[in-house]
């Protein structure tokens, strides 16, 4: 399997959200008494769908191996 | 008054929708391929919203509501890693998979694996496999739908019957064409009735009770919901969270909607339309139970820490009759669409898997024991969910963690498609270890404890992964260093 450079990326940007998705409420946001966590969880899939998206329109037809 | 408005709701739902599935026959079955995977013909509107009823379950409207309500935000984080994880590996994967489907005209799951893999007898085992884990996950369901109608006083039992002749009429009538017509109808119907709610529980029953929404996140904080509570520490949330984040690739009823987008436009649309659905889905519900926890706090909602499923349909008895009746009908809608889904899928490798390994020159138009195997799959799911077994979320989440060896084996299959063939041997032990090891722990320790109990500081589930991914590596790699295919 062949991967080109946008899905290289595209898994690097991807493990390290899911990482921060579970690191980062265990370490800065475990005590939060506000919104944060809720919302930091909410950013890291908004920003897991516009990549995803930015893979699968801008990607042409070439993940398809 | 308020139960006739019930019944009505629920009997314009059960009409409507037959007559959805009644029309989609025009649509004409010939096949397996027509019956199963819709002769790989789905628009992208339809493969997005039966990916998405088929997903989220009652264990949304139930589970999650009132897991929010007892753990706080946790909830939301554990259900927003699956969302998260899942259109990662759909992203990635998806475009090769359907290609590949089209190409090798796959069924089901299992056929995949055994023709990846190179062995019948591997395809044989996935499928049994299926069955064993799946039927937690399909009773859990019906469990979900029958305790509303016996919530409701309807009775237990009706609402069990109710659910099995619906799922029966709408997966027979045309498979996955009644399927996928009724989870597009299904799953407007949850989330529109989900937004309702949580609109009327914000900008109605807080306000009326003196709650704004200063003071909402006030409360919430000050009580710790909004951080991570005593309940959610590390191993439990990797022992809630691990399962479902290789659920797109381990349970076969969503991997079986990755064949069925029409083309590649309609596969985006799809990855598309289900994320955006998930998002505001899950975010709508963990709001539900968050926002029946600030009522509980100020005093005006019963306290149901011990009764968590309750949360909502308490909820919906203080709302006004026909908005309860919608969202009352939608966690059936989410219950139905799930339900009848893993029923045909489970149809699909029973007949196809399990069936066809004996009868191999067995025709795709053969198609009475597809009928046979639905009939004997709602009998089987509605007699265990009479015996009503367990908490709906722990039921779920068990058979996620029976399916999760399957997640190593079939990621390689896709990753190293062409050196994997006939390398059959390390698929088999990697599953059948990874499944044995679950299996046991749920009989000697009960499906509750199965999963949150801890060996050497980590989940079953993590134990797992790691034992069928271990031996998937190393495996795989010994199988091309010393065997010949």
């Amino acid at each position: 399997m062949a991967l080109r450079n946008l899905e290289k990326a595209y898994i690097v940007a991807s493990i390290l959200l899911i990482v921060l998705a579970y690191y980062i409420p265990y370490t800065i946001l475990s005590s939060a008494r506000d919104f944060s966590l809720y919302l930091f969880w909410l950013v890291i899939v908004v920003c897991e769908i516009i990549l995803s998206m930015i893979v699968l329109y801008k990607g042409g037809d070439g993940n398809e191996y | 008054m308020s139960i006739e408005v019930y019944i009505a709701m629920v009997v314009f739902y059960f009409l409507a929708g037959t007559l959805i599935a009644l029309i989609s026959r025009r649509i004409g079955i010939k096949s397996s391929i027509d019956y199963y995977v819709a002769g790989y013909r789905l628009s992208g509107l339809l493969a997005a919203m039966t990916y998405a009823a088929t997903t989220y379950s009652a264990f949304m409207m139930i589970g999650l509501v009132g897991f929010s309500y007892t753990t706080g935000v946790g909830a939301f984080g554990f259900e927003l890693m699956y969302l998260l994880a899942t259109i990662f590996l759909l992203t990635l994967f998806s475009p090769r998979v359907w290609a590949w489907a089209r190409r090798n005209k796959w069924v089901t799951p299992s056929q995949m694996l055994g023709e990846l893999y190179g062995s019948r007898f591997l395809a044989l085992v996935v499928a049994v496999v299926y069955l064993i884990a799946l039927i937690p996950y399909a009773t859990a369901q019906l469990v979900g739908l029958a305790n509303l109608f016996e919530g409701l006083g309807l009775g237990y039992s009706i609402g069990l019957l109710f659910g099995i002749a619906t799922v029966f009429l709408w997966t027979y009538l045309a498979g996955i064409w009644s399927v996928a017509t009724t989870d597009l109808y299904q799953g407007l119907w949850m989330i529109i009735s989900s937004l309702l709610f949580i609109f009327w529980i914000l900008l109605f029953l807080l306000p009326s009770n003196g709650v704004d929404v200063g003071e909402y996140a006030r409360i919430l904080g000050d009580n710790g919901y909004l951080g991570l509570t005593s309940f959610w520490k590390l191993p439990i949330f990797i022992a809630f969270t691990l399962p479902w984040i290789f659920f797109a690739v381990t349970n076969p009823q969503v991997v079986q909607r990755i064949y069925m987008p029409r083309n590649k436009k309609s596969l985006k649309t799809m990855i598309l339309y289900f994320s955006l659905f998930g998002l505001v889905y899950t975010v709508v519900v963990t709001l539900v139970g968050l926002s029946a926890r600030v009522l509980t706090i100020v005093g005006v909602f019963p306290e149901l820490a011990k009764q968590r499923d309750l949360v909502t349909p308490t909820l919906i008895s203080l709302s006004p009759v026909l908005l309860g009746s919608i969202v009352f009908v939608s966690i059936i809608a989410a219950a139905v669409s799930t339900l009848d889904s893993i029923i045909l899928t489970l149809s699909s490798t029973t007949s196809n898997d399990i069936y066809g390994y004996w009868r191999k020159n067995r025709s795709s138009k053969d198609m009475y024991i597809n009928y046979i195997v639905i009939v004997i799959l709602v009998i089987v799911t509605g007699g265990i969910a009479a015996l009503k077994p367990g908490f709906v979320v722990e039921l779920s989440v068990l058979s996620s963690v029976m399916l999760l060896p399957l997640a190593p084996i079939t990621i390689a299959a896709w990753v190293y498609r062409e050196k994997v063939y006939r390398k059959y041997r390390t698929p088999l032990v990697a599953l059948l270890s990874g499944f044995l090891i679950s299996f046991y722990a749920a009989i000697v320790l009960g499906p509750k404890k199965a999963f949150i109990t801890t060996f050497y500081g980590a989940p079953v589930s993590f134990w797992v992964l790691i034992v069928s991914t271990v031996i998937t590596v190393l495996g795989l790699g010994i199988e091309e260093k010393f065997v010949r295919g």
